[in-house]
């Protein structure tokens, strides 16, 4: 979806909070449920020109993660400010 | 008992309930989203029960899936397959499932 969004020149912006920053964790082998590994289309954000990858650093805090355990690299942000980022935004996705 | 949890500590209660109410020689399993709790964070509930009769379970598969490495968790944790899965509700006369 923000892949797609991108490829119509639309400003994304990607933001990880609750256990969703889990999905940033490396090492995933999905394949082993027969499921597909996003870990590369992370990786080609930056292809997409996605380049505002925020995560919250409550979220991270609370589940013990630091950001050498990601796949990528990303910005730390605090609740406020994710919820800032939010609401700059023109149309906001949950997934 | 056999307590089968499928969500995260940080995000469910389901673990923290199971933990406050598993008595010695009973068994918890964590499958799915749970098996982050087995990470060795001091935020995993999982750290009150180091000394406790319970055993702890994970399932390697949906470690795996995950990237949830067993060098990174908690040393008491034993890990299954299907299979041990399998044997785990064999052995246990009663399954709560807290989903």
């Amino acid at each position: 979806m923000a892949l797609m969004a991108a490829a119509f020149d639309q400003r994304v912006i990607m933001l990880f909070e609750g256990d969703g920053v889990y999905a940033l964790l490396n090492k995933q082998q999905p394949e082993v449920l027969g499921l597909k590994n996003y870990s590369p289309l992370l990786k080609a954000l930056s292809v997409y020109d996605i380049n505002d990858v925020f995560v919250e650093q409550e979220s991270m805090i609370e589940r013990g993660l630091h950001h050498d355990q990601f796949v990528i690299d990303v910005n730390e942000i605090s609740r406020v400010e994710l919820k800032r980022q939010m609401e700059a935004a023109d149309q906001l996705f949950s997934f | 008992m056999l307590y089968i949890i499928n969500k995260s500590h940080a995000n469910s209660q389901a673990l923290h309930d199971c933990l406050q109410r598993a008595s010695a020689g009973d068994a918890v399993l964590l499958i799915e989203h749970a098996v982050y709790s087995a990470l060795n964070v001091k935020q995993t509930p999982l750290l009150t029960t180091q000394h406790s009769e319970l055993k702890i379970f994970a399932l390697s598969p949906d470690m795996q899936a995950r990237g949830v490495q067993q060098e990174a968790c908690l040393e008491f944790i034993e890990y299954v397959d299907y299979q041990g899965f399998v044997e785990l509700v064999e052995n246990n006369s009663v399954l709560r499932s807290c989903f």
